[in-house]
């Protein structure tokens, strides 16, 4: 067991969770992160539905990454993910639809995530599969983390509840603001703020990543700077 | 020489059958399960609407019965219409347009055409905001009501209220309730 | 007529794809400093979601509808997009070579932007029919533009102020975004009361 599990191995993992979060950190997959993150529970099921199409995909890409061909790199990768995607669609339809309602068109569009092809494109594409597989898992620990996080607190700032059950709602007034659109992106530049913070104490600078720095996309935003 | 400059495509055509294949078999493992579970959740939404002791389940009209039945006059927005058996009442199914895109409510009317039971079975309203507009007290005063009214000069027997920071879904499911009503009275009500 | 008219004006000011439905944010963070990428990153935005548009429903209703097909929605639409994108590439390449220098680099990246592939889904969601799901995809543009070009505005103010070092770039963008969005709620309600 010892030579599966190695250090280098727990160090990709805690990678994913804490100095890349994909969300706090390297900025990608703001998209759901905003979306569903309306309560705590909604946040951990698009975390633990990205999870799992992360790990498959990453696995799945290193599995076969000696067959594909260059050219039809990315259109690969797509057919894989987006496979894994509608397996994952259905499953939730059948045995969790009150999550699936909850979560929406936001399901099919885990697809366009930029964090699982970029995961793919950068780290299981030239990798072998049990690295890639504790990167996946790094990365969507990190992602679940960040949108419970998130759902978290703008659950109990906007309707007094967490997963459910009553916490502040009765002694302070929820804002529902916080559960609305204005609300996401507020908590969300706060957090990233706070980490930022964080960094800069560290001595380090934050990154200046999100789309810019993914490669899958080919870095395309247009600044000729 | 041919092959190696296709090969690209046929890696990529035989990624796209093996995943299609394993869809279709993910779909149909799923598609009994999910097809049942829509089946049961809107079975007991409609008995939930229609409390009405010796209720032994429902029947559904065709869109196209329900159409001749109004004579074309058939409101936009009506889903379906089922009809209790033992003729104890109806559960109509109508949508309108919310905050955050349609709303679909189920109303039970008994066969005096009184307002027994409603339910907003699928909606994408705000939840703690929107959905105080779905709640068994935003619904009391429209029980047992044939006729609602929202207006604040409407008379007392017939007046409902709205909600104040909601009003986009309250109102939108009100108009759905007096699409269910318009449609009992369309098709004729409960013939006994 | 009138139906049409009401969907292109929520879609941009009261259903506004990025300020209420966050879908596009990638780019809109990225892009949005300079005025002229950002129209630039706006029109190619606009053209890919009508012509995916064009593309993606007839599928969903000939090809999958009718045959119990539907789950198959994802995966055909996501590669439909991809070859649609890099079909307009080449066309501009070729065809439009002033085109393809101004607005060709955005292509690439349109193709992961979750508005497009959202904006198709939402069309079969909404159950609209051809012409609908094409002027949905125009006025889901449109409201992308106008959310990409005040935000340009504001973001040029932003750089140009004293911003505690922790919130500079994405967090001081975010929160900004997030006054835009609730200038953008106060449009509900009118958008009913204009057309019906």
């Amino acid at each position: 067991m010892n030579n599966i599990i190695t250090k280098e191995r727990l160090d990709i993992v805690l990678n994913g969770v804490i100095k890349e979060n994909p969300v706090l950190v390297l900025l990608l997959g703001m998209c759901p992160s905003l979306a569903v993150t309306t309560n705590g529970v909604n946040g951990l099921g698009m975390g633990l539905s990205v999870l799992f199409v992360l790990c498959c995909s990453n696995v799945a890409v290193s599995l076969l990454k000696n067959f594909i061909p260059e050219q039809v790199r990315i259109p690969s990768y797509i057919v894989i993910i987006a496979s894994f995607v509608t397996i994952l669609g259905l499953f939730l339809k059948a045995y969790l639809p009150l999550l699936d309602k909850a979560l929406g068109i936001y399901i099919p569009l885990i697809v366009v995530n930029c964090i699982i092809l970029g995961r793919a494109e950068m780290f299981a594409s030239k990798r072998n599969v049990m690295d890639s597989f504790m990167d996946a898992i790094g990365m969507g620990f990190g992602f679940t983390l960040a949108l419970l996080i998130i759902g978290s607190i703008r659950e109990l700032l906007g309707a007094g509840t967490w997963f459910g059950l009553t916490v502040t709602a009765n002694f302070m007034e929820p804002m529902a603001i916080f559960m609305l659109a204005p609300g996401g992106f507020f908590v969300l530049g706060c957090l990233i703020a706070i980490v930022n913070g964080i960094t800069r104490y560290r001595g380090k600078q934050p990154e200046k990543a999100g789309c810019e720095g993914c490669s899958a996309c080919q870095g395309q935003t247009g600044e000729a700077e | 020489m041919m092959v190696k400059k296709l090969m690209p495509v046929i890696v990529l055509t035989v990624i796209c059958l093996v995943a299609t294949a394993t869809l279709v078999g993910t779909y149909g493992l799923t598609k009994p399960v999910i097809e049942k579970n829509n089946a049961l959740r809107a079975d007991r939404a409609r008995v939930e609407v229609l409390e009405i002791s010796g209720n032994q389940g429902f029947e559904s009209y065709s869109y196209d019965e329900i159409k001749k039945m109004a004579k074309g006059k058939l409101p936009e927005g009506t889903v379906e219409v089922y009809v209790a058996k033992n003729n104890l009442g109806m559960v109509i199914t109508t949508e309108d347009r919310g905050f955050g895109g349609s709303l679909l409510v189920m109303t039970g009317i008994d066969k005096k055409g009184r307002i027994r039971g409603i339910k907003v079975v699928d909606h994408n309203e705000t939840p703690g905001l929107g959905t105080k507009a779905m709640t068994k007290e935003f619904f009391s005063p429209y029980l047992f009501k044939k006729e609602i009214d929202n207006r604040s000069e409407a008379s007392d027997d017939v007046r409902v209220d709205g909600i104040t920071g909601a009003t986009v879904t309250s109102e939108a499911v009100y108009r759905a309730v007096v699409k269910a009503l318009t449609v009992y009275e369309l098709i004729g009500g409960i013939q006994d | 007529m009138k139906e049409m008219a009401f969907i292109l004006t929520s879609m941009v000011l009261v259903d506004n794809l990025v300020l209420t439905k966050f879908l596009g944010i990638c780019p809109f963070l990225g892009v949005s400093k300079k005025m002229d990428s950002a129209l630039g990153m706006s029109y190619a935005v606009i053209a890919v979601m009508v012509l995916a548009t064009a593309a993606t429903w007839p599928i969903y209703n000939y090809l999958l509808a009718p045959f119990g097909l539907e789950y198959l929605e994802t995966i055909l639409f996501i590669l439909v997009i991809a070859a649609l994108v890099q079909m307009i590439e080449m066309g501009l390449k070729k065809y439009a070579p002033s085109l393809h220098k101004s607005l060709g680099v955005y292509l690439p990246l349109i193709t992961t932007n979750c508005a497009v592939l959202g904006i198709a889904i939402l069309n079969i969601d909404n159950g609209y029919s051809f012409v609908n799901s094409l002027v949905n995809a125009f006025g889901g543009g449109v409201g992308f533009l106008v959310a990409l070009v005040l935000f340009s505005g504001v973001r040029r103010q932003i750089e140009r102020s004293n911003i505690p070092l922790a919130f500079r770039g994405i967090p001081a963008t975010m929160i900004a975004a997030s006054i835009l969005a609730m200038a953008f709620m106060g449009f509900t309600g009118i958008v009913e009361g204009m057309f019906l």
